[in-house]
């Protein structure tokens, strides 16, 4: 009798371990996929890529929500930094920078777009309490609009400001009270079309490079070749350890 | 002692039973497949509408734009960033093909159209080609300009 009870209690520790056991092959190496690359020293400030983003991924077009947006930084001679960012850059600066400070003041300006960087180690993803904010195993990061829980940790732990919660007035209804994001149009990169940003940039001041490009043009190749010789690229601030994916060409270290 | 301990045995097993009903409940479909997410969310977020309509299709219709566009200095940009992304005109013409953002028509003239990526300012790099408005103040920019082939084009 002992025995059976025994076994039969060792039966029950066995099924309850295979429930709980949720099947996770946790931290599974990812291979990226694609990679951005910003040309800061082509950058007109149009603005242009900006509204194709919103439009693209139905953001909201308050000038608050944005997937993607331009900032413009400008240098005082007495070393000062101002950054501004009029309606994310939406259509352009309208207002030139000369109109807001002294012409003989600045000793240089230029703008940086900025979008999500799908870093290798996402620190938006760490803090999601419920799985709804992941990195797909070709490297982008997405957010399950069905699963999230519009708690915000991952608003705050984003260190490029990149996310934000979808407002009732967006387009799409499934999304109100999710956190939303720039996903380096999963939809259009997944086809074997560039993002919509890209698409329209008139200066190829943004570029996407596919890397798996056996099957996409050999022109992405000669792309990465020419980015990898240039010298001075840099990522968003490197010393948090995000490894982000998108590279810069032509900007100073403080550019955050 | 053997009637309780049979009681702990049925309460145990009840206990697992509820904690599987539960997960069955609360754990969506195809979570935990390949990581701590919901693995079809991958497909529905790569499976949505895009909403441009692309370069080919353009050049399907207007030939004598996509012909005068190709050989001039605008060419590296693409027909979406001056005309909107235009996929339901590009599938259906009888769609306006004026969009409200992007296109001539967002601007109050051809000058704020042209000036939004030419005007002068100290934030762009030196090599665009910018002009100040002694250029142009007071025509079209279209009169002279082909807005498809600026430089050498027929306007
Ligand atoms: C299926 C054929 C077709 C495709 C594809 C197409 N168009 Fe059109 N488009 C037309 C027709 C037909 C008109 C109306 C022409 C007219 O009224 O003179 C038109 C009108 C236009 C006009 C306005 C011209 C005017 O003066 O009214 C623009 C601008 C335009 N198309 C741009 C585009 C762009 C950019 C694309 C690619 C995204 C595109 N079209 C794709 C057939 C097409
Ligand atoms: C630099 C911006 C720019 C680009 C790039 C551009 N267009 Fe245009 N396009 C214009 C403007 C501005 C007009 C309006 C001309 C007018 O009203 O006389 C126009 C007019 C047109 C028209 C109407 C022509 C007419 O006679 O009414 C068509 C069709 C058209 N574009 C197609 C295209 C296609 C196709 C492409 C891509 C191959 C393209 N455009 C690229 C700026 C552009
Ligand atoms: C979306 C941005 C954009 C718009 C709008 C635009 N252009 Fe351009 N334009 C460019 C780019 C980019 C170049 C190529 C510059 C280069 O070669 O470095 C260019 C080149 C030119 C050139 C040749 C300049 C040179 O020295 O090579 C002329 C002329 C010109 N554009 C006139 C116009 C006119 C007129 C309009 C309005 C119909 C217009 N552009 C609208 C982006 C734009
Ligand atoms: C009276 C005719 C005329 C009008 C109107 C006109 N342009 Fe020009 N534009 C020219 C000529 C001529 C040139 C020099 C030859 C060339 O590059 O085509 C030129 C050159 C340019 C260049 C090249 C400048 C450079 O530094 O390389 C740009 C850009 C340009 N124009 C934009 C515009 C814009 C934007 C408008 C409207 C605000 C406009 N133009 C209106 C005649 C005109």
């Amino acid at each position: 009798m002992k025995r059976r009870k025994f076994l039969l209690s060792i039966l029950g520790l066995g099924v309850a371990a295979a429930g709980l056991q949720l099947k996770v092959k946790s931290s599974k190496s990812t291979k990226p996929a694609y990679l951005f690359f910003v040309d800061v020293t082509k950058c007109i400030g149009c603005g242009r890529c900006v509204i194709a983003c919103k439009i693209e991924n139905d953001v909201p077009l308050e000038p608050i929500y944005f997937r993607t947006w331009i900032e413009r930084y400008t240098w005082l001679k007495d070393g000062e930094l101002k950054v501004d960012s009029p309606n994310g850059g939406f259509g352009g600066f309208e207002t030139e920078i000369t109109e807001i400070l002294e012409k003989d003041e600045i000793e240089k300006s230029y703008f940086v777009p900025k979008l999500c960087n799908q870093c290798e180690e996402p620190p938006c993803v760490q803090v999601c309490p419920v799985g709804a904010t992941f990195k797909t195993e070709d490297g982008v990061v997405l957010v399950d609009e069905k699963y999230c829980i519009g708690c915000r940790y991952c608003i705050q732990a984003c260190p490029y400001g990149a996310r934000y919660i979808y407002p009732s007035s967006g387009p799409v209804k499934s999304r109100v009270g999710t956190a939303d994001k720039c996903t380096w149009c999963y939809h259009r990169i997944r086809k074997g079309l560039e993002p919509a940003c890209v698409k329209v940039c008139p200066t190829g001041a943004r570029q996407f490079i596919f890397l798996d490009s056996e099957d996409q043009d050999s022109a992405y190749k000669t792309k990465l070749q020419k980015i990898k010789q240039l010298k001075g690229l840099r990522t968003l601030k490197p010393e948090m350890g995000t490894k982000p994916k998108v590279l810069y060409y032509g900007i100073d270290s403080d550019v955050r | 002692m053997r009637k309780v301990s049979t009681r702990i045995l049925i309460l145990y097993f009840a206990g697992v039973i509820i904690f599987f009903a539960l997960r069955a409940v609360l754990v969506p479909p195809t979570f935990g497949e390949v990581g701590w997410y919901r693995n079809a969310s991958v497909e529905e977020i790569a499976g949505l509408e895009t909403k441009i309509g692309e370069e080919y299709r353009c050049f399907n219709c207007h030939g004598n734009e996509f012909a005068e566009w190709s050989v001039g200095e605008h060419r590296n940009i693409s027909c979406e960033s001056c005309h909107g992304l235009l996929k339901s005109h590009a599938e259906n013409p009888e769609e306006t093909a004026y969009d409200e953002f992007l296109s001539l028509k967002a601007f109050n003239s051809s000058i704020e159209f042209c000036l939004s990526c030419h005007g002068v300012s100290v934030s762009k790099p030196e090599s665009f080609p910018q002009v100040s408005v002694e250029h142009n103040k007071y025509w079209d920019c279209l009169r002279c300009h082909n807005p498809h082939n600026p430089v050498g084009g027929e306007s």
